[in-house]
C-alpha cells in the first residue's frame, strides 16, 4: 500500500509553485484609479471630478442573477446617500442585453458599458457583481463580490462609515 | 442490569459488524465489476429500478478515493467505532463522545454521497442507503451512550492509530485482491475505433438467445430483421446492446463496443436495440429521465432507413450534449442522409413504432435501465470494459479460458499507450485539415519579457486578457490562433461553422471531443480538479507539458484543461477555449467555449497559445 501511494505521488503532474498561482489569483486593481469611462447617456464619468467624495463603482451583467437584485437596491440606497456618486459598469458583450434589462427596472444612476471588458480586466474582476469603494482621496479602500438579499448593502454602509 | 447507555454501546457491535460486512460486499462488487474477468451481475440486495442501480453508483468515478474504493474505507471506520464501543464498555468513558464525533462525520459524508448519487449519477445504491442508516445509528447510539463525557487524548490517539493501521490493512488487502483477479484491468482506455460509414447491406439475422433476465426469469432475446446491425451477420456470436442515445453510460459503453468492433468486426455480429428512458416511446419506463431520447431514437431509425444508422449513432453519442430536433437533423445529414427523406420519415409514426417494439423487447427481458449488453444472451451491465467483453467473445468463438484471458489482456495493453513528452519537442506543430494549414504552439504559452514562449516545463501564462495574449504572440513573431484553428487542432478535424454564426465551438463536433479521443479519461489532461467547495482548493495549474496523455495526434499538448486559452482574430471574436484545471470533465472539451466576458477579461486561469501561418 505504501509503495502504491508512493508511486502515485511520484506519478502526479507537478503543479506550478503556490506563489505563482497566488500572484495570478490575487493580482489586485490599481490602488488609486484615474478612472474614466463614457456613460451610456452621454458624458464621461471621471474619478478626478469627484475628488473629496467617496465613490462607489460596481460591475454588473444582465445575465447575473445577484446583479439584477443589487441594482434596484443600489438605486434605493443612493437616494439616501446623495453625497456618494455611484457608477454602474455593465460588462455584457452585447450592450442591448443591458439596455433591455434597464428598461424593466427602476435604476436612474449613471451606467457605462464595457463590452470589451477593458475596465473589468483593469480591476481584476472575475465574478459578478463586484463593487468597489474609493475614499475621498480617490484611493481604493473596499472591494466586495456578490449580493445577498439578507445583507443587502449593509456591508457597503459599514465600509462607508469606516472610510475617510 | 445494564444501563441504557451500555445497551446502546452493545447495540453498536452487531451494527458495526454489519457495516463491515457491507463494506466488504461492496468492495468485492466494485473490484469484480471493474477489474474482474467475469462481472457478477446484479448485486444481491440491490434490485435495479429507475432510481436504484448499485452497478452505476459502485463503479462510478466517485466510487474511489485515491484509488481505494469508498466501500473499502468503510471497513476500518466501522472497526474503529467497534473498538471505541469496546473501550467505553471497559470503563474508558472518553471513548463515548468520540463515537458521537464519528457518527457526525459519517452522517455528513453520507449526505454528501447521497447528494452526488442523486445529482451526478442519477441513481442511488440500496446498500449505500443501508450504510447511511448505520451511520445515523452510530450518531444516535453514541448520543445515548453519553456524549457529555470528556474526550480522552489517549483514547483519541488509540482510535486514530487503529484507524490508520486498519485503513492501510484494508486498502492493501483490497489491492492484493484486485491484483489477484483475472481481469486485464479496469481501464476504459479508448482504442482506435473506426468511424462508421454506410450501414452494411441486408437485414439483421433473426437469431435468438435464451436469457436469464435481471429478475431471474427465463426469456428469449430475439433479433429482428429491422434491427440495426454491423459486423459479421453470419456469426453465431452476437453482441446486442439495449441503449438510449441520451444516456451517458450508454455513450461510454458504445465506446467500448466500438473497440470490440474494431477487433472483432469480421467475426462477430453487433446489434443495437432501442431502450430510451422516456415513457413517450417506451412503455416499460415511468420517468421521463431523458427528454430527447425519443426524438434521438426516432432520428436514428430514420437515418437507418437510408443506411446511415451507425454513422448517426456515432454522431449522436459524440454530440450528446446537443440532441434537440434541429441538431439531430444536422447529424443525420452529416451522416449521409437525404434531408427530404429524413423529414418525411420523422413526420410519420413508423419510427416511433420501431422504437416501441425494441423497448417492449427490453421490457420482456426485465430491463430497468441502460445500457444492457448481451453477448450470446449473457448480460453485461454499465461499466463493463471492452477487455472483459473481449474475453467472453473469445470464449464464445472457441478459445480456451487461458487463451481468452491472454488475448483480452493484449487488447488492454494496446489501448493504453501514452509516451513521455519528448524533451526536445518542437515549439510548434503543423496542422493540416481539409485545406486548412497552420502551425500551433506545442505547449500553452508562457511569457518572457512580454514574448510568448512555447516550451515544456514552464509556468503557463495566467491572468492574460485577449489583448495581452495578442501582444505576446505578436512580440514572438506569431499571432493568436483563430477559433477555427484552435478547435481544428484540438479535435483533429477541420472545424465547421455549421450554423454560420462565426463560432466554431458551439455546434457539431467534427473530430474528437477531447484532444485524445471522444471520451473523457481521468488523468489524461489536467482537468476536473474542482475543489472550490472546500474553500481552500489544493489544486492549481501544472507546468506545461506535464501530462503525456493530454496530446493530439499531431503532438499538441494541454489543449483542454490546465488554463483556458484565448483565441480569436479580433476583439469581437475573442473567446476562451478548452476549459481549465477546475473545469468539469463534461466541459473541459475541445468545444468548451467561454465568451462570457469581452477581450479585456483576465482571470487567474486565463492563458493562451499562439499560431502562425
Amino acid at each position: 500500500m505504501s509503495l502504491f501511494l508512493l508511486a502515485t505521488a511520484f506519478a502526479a503532474p507537478e503543479m506550478i509553485p503556490q506563489a505563482a498561482w497566488d500572484a495570478a489569483s490575487n493580482a489586485g486593481p490599481p490602488a488609486s484609479a484615474d478612472f474614466e469611462i463614457p456613460l451610456k447617456d452621454g458624458g464621461t464619468f471621471k474619478m478626478v471630478d469627484h475628488k473629496g467624495k467617496q465613490v462607489v463603482l460596481t460591475f454588473w451583467a444582465s445575465w447575473c442573477g445577484p446583479c439584477r437584485k443589487e441594482l434596484p437596491a443600489l438605486a434605493v440606497w443612493a437616494k439616501s446617500h446623495t453625497d456618494v456618486p455611484v457608477i454602474a459598469v455593465n460588462v455584457d458583450r452585447t450592450s442591448a442585453d443591458a439596455a433591455s434589462f434597464l428598461s424593466k427596472v427602476s435604476f436612474d444612476l449613471p451606467v457605462a458599458y464595457d463590452p470589451d471588458a477593458k475596465h473589468l480586466g483593469q480591476y481584476g474582476v472575475t465574478s459578478m457583481p463586484t463593487m468597489f469603494l474609493f475614499d475621498r482621496t480617490g484611493a481604493l479602500v473596499w472591494r466586495h463580490t456578490g449580493f445577498g438579499e439578507e445583507k443587502g448593502l449593509t456591508e457597503l454602509d459599514a465600509a462607508l462609515a469606516g472610510g475617510k | 442490569m445494564k444501563s441504557v447507555r451500555d445497551v446502546a454501546l452493545w447495540l453498536l457491535f452487531p451494527l458495526m459488524l454489519f457495516g463491515m460486512f457491507v463494506g466488504g460486499l461492496m468492495t468485492w462488487h466494485h473490484d469484480t465489476q471493474l477489474y474482474g474477468d467475469a462481472p457478477q451481475g446484479e448485486l444481491i440486495g440491490c434490485t435495479e429500478s429507475a432510481e436504484v442501480n448499485c452497478d452505476i453508483v459502485n463503479t462510478s468515478a466517485y466510487s474511489e478515493v485515491l484509488g481505494v474504493p469508498i466501500a473499502t474505507l468503510a471497513i476500518p471506520f466501522y472497526a474503529t467505532v467497534l473498538l471505541l464501543a469496546a473501550m467505553a464498555l471497559r470503563g474508558r468513558s472518553g471513548a463515548r463522545p468520540l463515537i458521537v464525533g464519528a457518527g457526525v462525520l459519517a452522517l455528513g459524508y453520507s449526505g454528501f454521497l447521497f447528494y452526488i448519487s442523486k445529482t451526478e449519477l442519477g441513481y442511488v445504491c440500496a446498500w449505500c442507503i443501508r450504510l447511511y442508516g448505520v451511520n445515523a445509528a452510530v450518531l444516535v447510539l453514541g448520543l445515548i451512550a453519553g456524549a457529555r463525557a470528556k474526550p480522552e487524548r489517549g483514547v483519541l490517539l488509540t482510535a486514530a492509530g487503529a484507524y490508520i493501521g486498519l485503513l492501510l490493512l484494508s486498502a492493501g488487502g483490497e489491492h492484493v485482491y484486485r491484483a489477484s483477479l483475472n481481469g486485464p484491468g479496469g481501464s476504459t482506455a479508448i482504442g482506435d475505433a473506426k468511424a462508421h460509414g454506410r450501414d452494411p447491406n441486408g437485414d439483421a439475422p433473426t437469431l435468438s438467445f435464451t436469457v436469464r433476465t435481471e429478475d431471474s426469469h427465463d426469456a428469449t432475446l430475439q433479433l429482428d430483421a429491422d434491427d440495426a446491425w454491423t459486423g459479421n451477420k453470419n456469426s453465431k456470436v452476437a453482441v446486442v446492446m439495449f441503449g438510449d442515445l441520451e444516456c451517458g453510460y450508454c455513450k461510454r459503453s458504445s465506446a467500448e463496443l466500438a473497440r470490440l468492433e474494431a477487433t472483432y468486426g469480421d467475426r462477430v455480429l453487433f446489434v443495437f436495440k432501442h431502450f430510451p428512458m422516456n415513457p413517450d416511446c417506451n412503455a416499460g419506463v415511468k420517468n421521463k429521465k431523458h427528454r430527447s431520447a425519443c426524438d434521438a431514437a426516432k432520428a436514428s431509425v430514420c437515418a437507418k432507413e437510408q443506411g446511415f444508422f451507425w454513422a448517426f449513432h456515432d454522431l449522436a453519442y459524440k454530440n450528446q450534449h446537443q440532441l434537440g430536433v434541429d441538431s439531430l437533423r444536422t447529424y443525420a445529414l452529416a451522416a449521409g442522409a437525404d434531408g427530404a427523406r429524413y423529414d418525411a420519415c420523422m413526420s410519420n409514426d413508423a419510427p416511433r413504432e420501431v422504437v416501441l417494439h425494441d423497448a417492449a423487447a427490453g421490457t420482456s427481458l426485465d430491463i430497468h435501465g441502460t445500457p444492457r449488453i448481451y453477448i450470446n444472451g449473457h448480460l453485461y451491465r454499465s461499466g463493463t470494459s471492452a477487455e472483459v467483453m473481449a474475453r467472453a467473445i473469445e470464449v464464445a468463438l472457441g478459445a480456451s479460458e487461458q487463451e481468452a484471458s491472454a488475448k483480452a489482456a493484449a487488447m488492454h495493453e494496446t489501448g493504453n499507450a501514452a509516451t513521455a513528452v519528448p524533451a526536445d519537442a518542437p515549439a510548434m506543430r503543423s496542422v493540416s485539415a481539409d485545406g486548412l494549414k497552420f502551425t500551433i504552439d506545442t505547449f500553452e504559452a508562457s511569457t518572457a519579457d512580454g514574448k510568448a514562449v512555447s516550451a515544456k516545463h514552464m509556468v503557463p501564462a495566467m491572468r492574460s486578457s485577449w489583448y495581452d495574449a495578442k501582444s505576446a504572440c505578436e512580440a514572438a513573431g506569431k499571432r493568436l490562433c483563430t477559433e477555427e484553428e484552435w478547435v481544428t487542432a484540438c479535435q483533429g478535424a477541420r472545424a465547421v461553422d455549421d450554423n454560420k454564426n462565426g463560432q466554431f465551438a458551439d455546434d457539431m463536433i467534427e473530430g474528437t471531443a477531447y484532444p485524445y479521443g471522444d471520451y473523457h479519461e481521468d488523468d489524461r489532461c489536467w482537468d476536473a480538479h474542482d475543489d472550490s467547495k472546500t474553500g481552500s482548493s489544493p489544486f492549481r495549474p501544472v507546468y506545461t507539458g506535464e501530462l503525456p496523455g493530454c496530446v493530439t495526434a499531431a503532438g499538441v499538448y494541454d489543449l483542454t484543461g490546465n488554463v483556458e486559452e484565448w483565441a480569436g482574430d479580433s476583439p469581437e471574436h475573442a473567446v476562451l477555449l478548452g476549459g481549465a484545471f477546475d473545469t468539469s470533465e463534461d466541459h473541459a472539451r475541445c468545444y468548451r467555449r467561454n465568451a462570457t466576458f469581452g477581450p479585456g477579461y483576465a482571470a487567474p486561469r486565463s492563458g493562451f497559445r499562439c499560431c502562425s501561418n
